[in-house]
């Protein structure tokens, strides 16, 4: 390999685009759509995006999917609507899904789940069972099976119902926010940021609590997961194991454990600000101070409390904020047998702001669920919200991205994944090892593309716990791989690496890997989420096999150490004369600290389009005082707040901002 | 559309009010007029004093040295200065007033503003941002020439510059003093109106009560019908919160981005409850509402009436099943309301408020005026009396037999 392209792979390993480079071709892309666009159609060869015809005018902002018996599919709306959808697969035959109004007037149904002949949708403020007594497809009866208190605030939503193996219901509560203090989560009633298990006569068990926004529900092997997004105490997205007990990481829910009679959860809000400060602090002026990433703090891990708190539950696998997703969403376990593809019993995780679905696959060491999560599908039409199984295997995909914007740009909808019958070359999975990991792939590999050097980049990093919004990815290591073992079939690869860190992501990125057919991988990354090193038996010295050329391994990507933002630096810097803006180099940038992720040049995702934000006449240092200290409250019509970036390094952060002021 | 044409050809320009038209039942009531005057206000000499900022308030940039100063010929704008983020603005100018009286001023701004009117106080350091309710304040002037000063002052970077005055009198429209470039104009927002026009229409959100956002209820259920006679259902109490007539609901609040999860009435609801209706008066003095807790009543289901496809509520209270339905009735134009205890003993002093006011006058037998707003009469073979509590009458069934019917009309 080159030179030349070894560089340029280097500037883009992030972000899942990074195929391009082998698959498609070594050319600079000229933007963020060149990129989705060229993965999109690497990716439609194995699975591919089908609409589905929706009736002009009917509004599906879909909030819950559940396949019914017969193959129909209920799916409840964010205006409150339920509809009952024929033949959703019907298109190859030139049919016509059929839609049938069951229910309406709900609030705001983000979630419904089908049992015994009956809907059960989780409003706002109740979970409702929905029942068609006399079978013509219209509920007659709205029955509310337990309702719950809210104060009225706008961040109330709830969520579910997940149907228990034993035939109860779970449900989750978002907390919400007060003034002054907007931007610290509070549980103003009880269950706010709660796990309910609820039986079918309306008994209510509190199950757990130090959920923030817990959108995305799913049981997998008869047990209750989630999945979180970004926020005050939320380092990054991930997918969480909801024992009842738990306590899951945002502390709202605490102020309800020594106040309701059957809390599972003992640990209080005071034990646990006695360890952790919760910077609820004022300024001279009398106002509370919102609390901001501090660099040069103790980094505390979530996980870290756990030897203290043993109610703590850390995330079985962190999803990295930007790269894996920005607003996480449901949770599915392909239970399809093989009708979808390789990936029988794994899990798709949604998300909303990127339009896209993860899979991630899980392994028990120690008792605790942990693993790896790659990128499959984007390109969605709208943000992901929820998934089900049809009865052919394909899967239906229901989206809504109202208020908080998406890569999909349009509002609303639902489409169906379905699997083309080809292989895809990729990672099937990663499995933690007593020295290592274990890389198993869905074709067998070509042993030489393995041995180059620079052929995997690998780092391992971890989100700091604090009551600041989202984390920074932090304590970034290379990984010093000592060598690999590749298997007879050539289809799992050892690698023997001897920093392993305990509770850290650990990020393997294959550049050159080829399949022996010569395919590069559809998804160079994988995040694995290592909980606990497991036992067993250790690569012989023997049998390692050394790289080629000595094995590079660099924390490159955007995960990299946090470098502390110096303004008075950055000020002095505008002062030159200003350069002619690189627009190649800084789509690379953008690319490379996941800035695209949320933003475009002209158009409005989750965050502002550049455009707009060169129209509010910011020099280039506060441009990068804002990269580093973002202020939410400068885009009041874009309520995801943006997560501080100061791993940004400053001369990069500064081409960022030259570029945006050039678009003036 | 209007009917047409006045009754006579003696019609002039001021004169009697007259009211007419052929559009089936209305009402009127609070009328109030204003005699216009073809008079108008206006500023000249505009000159400014421009800082660099950021300033939050006036008092940390008045005793400066500006940074700029000049004359501003396009009248009242924050336009001349340099930067858009971070400055403060010194306005001086002549206003012109027509005639005597009290000036009623608005300015719809965003960060700090201060109006001053021949150095008296008219708006002090307000701090807003654009979709806040205007700063208002109001000076009586001479007709005359008048020097108004007004501070415009922003700290903060992200809002574009926005700044628009407003004057108004009792005998002059409310017109803009400022250019029109000088105020931004926010984007419209599309309202999505749900209408029962066809067939009865069940929507839940949550309702401001009395339009009061700290008297928000969270399970509110608004049915409306077709006849135009519309009521919502607070299901945390098994009360009724509101009725009205006229359209149903705008969900704009709710449906338009994140929304806040409430909506509107479409017209002039006349809020009823926000307590508990039924409860146990064991003697005269005791309060409504102290003896049965909000925490024992459980909603339980609404099934949908086959034949009028409106909803009938179902709940327990105090360990008794309700049944609640509630329907329009065209031929009255009233809503009617039938609660029913679906058991056969009942307890003793069960009571049900069926309304509750600063006035509840008797008209006929049965028959009762609430606070000038509504009729309320009762179809009912339970004993009723009017309870007094302080300032507050409250027309109360005792609920002797497990039935009870009463209308609303209004």
């Amino acid at each position: 390999m080159n030179q030349n392209i070894k560089m340029k792979t280097a500037l883009f390993y992030f972000f899942s685009f990074a195929f391009m480079l082998q698959v498609v071709a070594q050319e600079d892309p000229s933007s963020v759509d060149d990129f989705v666009a060229k993965l999109n159609q690497a990716e439609e060869n194995y699975y591919k995006i089908i609409n589905i015809p929706v009736p002009e005018n009917l509004l599906l902002e879909i909030g819950g999917v559940a396949t019914l018996p017969d193959g129909r599919v209920a799916v409840s709306t964010r205006r409150g609507d339920v509809w009952l959808i024929e033949n959703s697969e019907s298109y190859i035959m030139n049919g016509k899904p059929h839609f049938k109004l069951f229910a309406s007037g709900l609030h705001e149904a983000l979630g419904c789940a089908y049992k015994d002949n009956a809907l059960y949708v989780a409003q706002r403020g109740e979970l409702t069972k929905l029942i068609d007594n006399d079978g013509d497809d219209v509920a007659d009866v709205y029955q509310t099976i337990y309702k719950w208190p809210l104060t009225g605030h706008y961040h109330e939503y709830s969520y579910g119902p997940a149907l228990a193996p034993d035939g109860t219901f779970f449900v989750t509560g978002n907390v919400s926010f007060v003034d002054p203090e907007w931007w610290r989560g509070v549980s103003a009633v009880p269950m706010r940021g709660w796990t309910m298990k609820i039986t079918e006569d309306g008994q209510m068990e509190p199950w757990a609590t130090g959920q923030r926004s817990p959108c995305g529900l799913g049981i997998i092997d008869g047990e209750l997961f989630y999945t979180d997004n970004q926020g005050d105490w939320v380092g990054s997205g991930g997918v969480w194991h909801v024992k009842k007990g738990a306590f899951l990481g945002h502390p709202a829910g605490l102020v309800w454990t020594d106040k309701i009679e059957n809390s599972p959860v003992k640990l209080t809000q005071d034990e646990l600000y006695a360890v952790i400060d919760k910077r609820q602090k004022k300024n001279d002026q009398g106002d509370f101070i919102k609390p901001e990433n501090e660099t040069n703090e103790t980094v505390v891990l979530f996980a870290d409390l756990k030897e203290k708190f043993p109610e703590v539950q850390s995330p079985a696998v962190w999803l990295p904020h930007g790269i894996f997703g920005i607003s996480n969403s449901q949770i599915l376990q392909d239970n399809t047998g093989g009708k979808f593809g390789p990936f029988a019993g794994q899990i798709l995780v949604g998300d909303q702001g990127q339009s896209k679905i993860m899979r991630v696959d899980m392994e028990v060491i120690n008792g605790e669920y942990q693993g790896v999560v790659f990128d499959f599908k984007q390109g969605f039409q709208s943000g992901v919200l929820r998934m089900d199984w049809l009865n052919d295997g394909s899967l239906f995909v229901g989206m809504t991205n109202r208020g908080w914007g998406s890569a999909g740009n349009r509002d609303e909808g639902i489409q169906r994944l379905i699997w083309t019958g080809k292989m895809p070359f990729e990672m099937k999975t990663v499995k933690a090892m007593p020295d290592g990991f274990q890389i198993e792939f869905t074709k067998p590999i070509d042993p030489q593309t393995f041995l180059k050097t620079a052929s995997i980049e690998a780092q391992s990093f971890a989100y700091k716990y604090h009551p600041v919004y989202g984390s920074p990815p932090v304590n970034n290591e290379p990984l010093k791989i000592q060598g690999m073992k590749i298997s007879e079939d050539g289809k799992t690869v050892r690698l023997v690496i001897n920093n392993l860190r305990k509770n850290y992501i650990h990020e393997l990125r294959l550049n050159d890997v080829k399949s022996v057919d010569g395919d590069a991988l559809l998804h160079q990354v994988g995040y694995y989420t290592l909980k606990n090193i497991p036992d067993g038996e250790k690569v012989a010295a023997t049998d390692l096999v050394k790289f080629r050329s000595g094995m590079k391994t660099a924390a490159k990507s955007t995960a990299k150490t946090e470098t502390k933002p110096k303004a008075t630096a950055v000020a002095s810097n505008t002062k030159k004369q200003p350069e002619p803006v690189d627009v190649k180099a800084v789509n690379k940038l953008l690319q490379k600290y996941t800035c695209f992720a949320c933003h475009n040049a002209d158009k409005k995702l989750v965050g502002p389009p550049y455009k707009e934000i060169a129209k509010r006449g910011y020099s280039d240092a506060k441009i990068v005082e804002l990269i580093y200290k973002p202020n939410p409250k400068n885009w009041p019509d874009y309520a995801t707040e943006m997560a501080p970036m100061p791993q940004v390094p400053k001369a990069d952060a500064l081409k960022i901002a030259a570029y945006i002021n050039s678009l003036k | 559309m209007p009917t047409g044409g006045s009754i006579n050809n003696m019609e002039v320009s001021k004169g009697p009010i007259l009211i007419q038209g052929d559009h089936g039942g209305v009402a009127f009531k609070n009328i109030k007029y204003r005699l216009m005057e073809n008079e108008a206000a206006s500023v000249s000499n505009v000159t400014y004093k421009y800082y660099k900022g950021p300033y939050s308030y006036e008092k940390d940039y008045v005793d400066k040295k500006p940074d700029k100063v000049g004359s501003s010929p396009e009248g009242l704008t924050w336009e001349m200065a340099e930067v858009k983020n971070f400055f403060a603005l010194h306005l001086t100018s002549e206003l012109e007033i027509p005639s005597d009286g009290k000036y009623y001023f608005s300015a719809i701004h965003n960060s700090n503003l201060s109006l001053y009117i021949d150095g008296d106080t008219v708006i002090k350091n307000r701090r807003a941002w654009d979709w806040d309710a205007p700063s208002k304040g109001s000076i009586e002037l001479k007709k005359g020439k008048h020097k108004m000063d007004l501070f415009y002052s922003r700290a903060d970077a992200w809002v574009q510059p926005s700044l628009g005055l407003f004057i108004a009198s009792d005998k002059m429209q409310s017109t803009p003093l400022h250019t029109f470039s000088s105020l931004v104009h926010r984007e419209a927002i599309y309202p999505m109106y749900v209408h029962a026009d066809d067939k009865p229409t069940i929507l839940r959100a949550f309702l401001d009560f009395n339009q009061d956002l700290n008297l928000r209820r969270s399970h509110t259920i608004g049915v409306g019908d077709p006849s135009g006679i519309h009521y919502v259902y607070d299901y945390d109490l098994g009360a009724i919160s509101c009725i009205w007539k006229g359209n149903f609901v705008d969900a704009t609040p709710m449906w338009n981005s994140r929304g806040d999860g409430s909506f509107r009435p479409e017209g002039f609801p006349i809020y009823l409850d926000n307590t508990l209706q039924m409860d146990l008066l064991v003697s005269e003095n005791q309060k409504f509402n102290s003896m049965i807790a909000e925490d024992q009543y459980t909603p339980k289901s609404y099934e949908i009436n086959p034949f009028t496809k409106t909803p009938i509520f179902h709940y327990e209270i105090a360990g008794m099943k309700v049944k609640d339905e509630i329907y329009p009735d065209v031929i009255t134009n009233s809503l009617i309301r039938e609660v029913v205890i679906e058991q056969d003993t009942l307890p003793k002093h069960l009571s049900f408020r069926v309304a509750h006011g600063k006035s509840i006058v008797p008209l006929e037998e049965g028959f009762f005026n609430i606070d000038g707003k509504y009729y309320v009469k009762m179809e009912t073979t339970n004993h009723y009396y009017i309870k007094e509590s302080g300032e507050e009458k409250e027309l109360i069934a005792t609920l002797n037999i497990p039935k009870l019917r009463y209308l609303l009309i209004w």
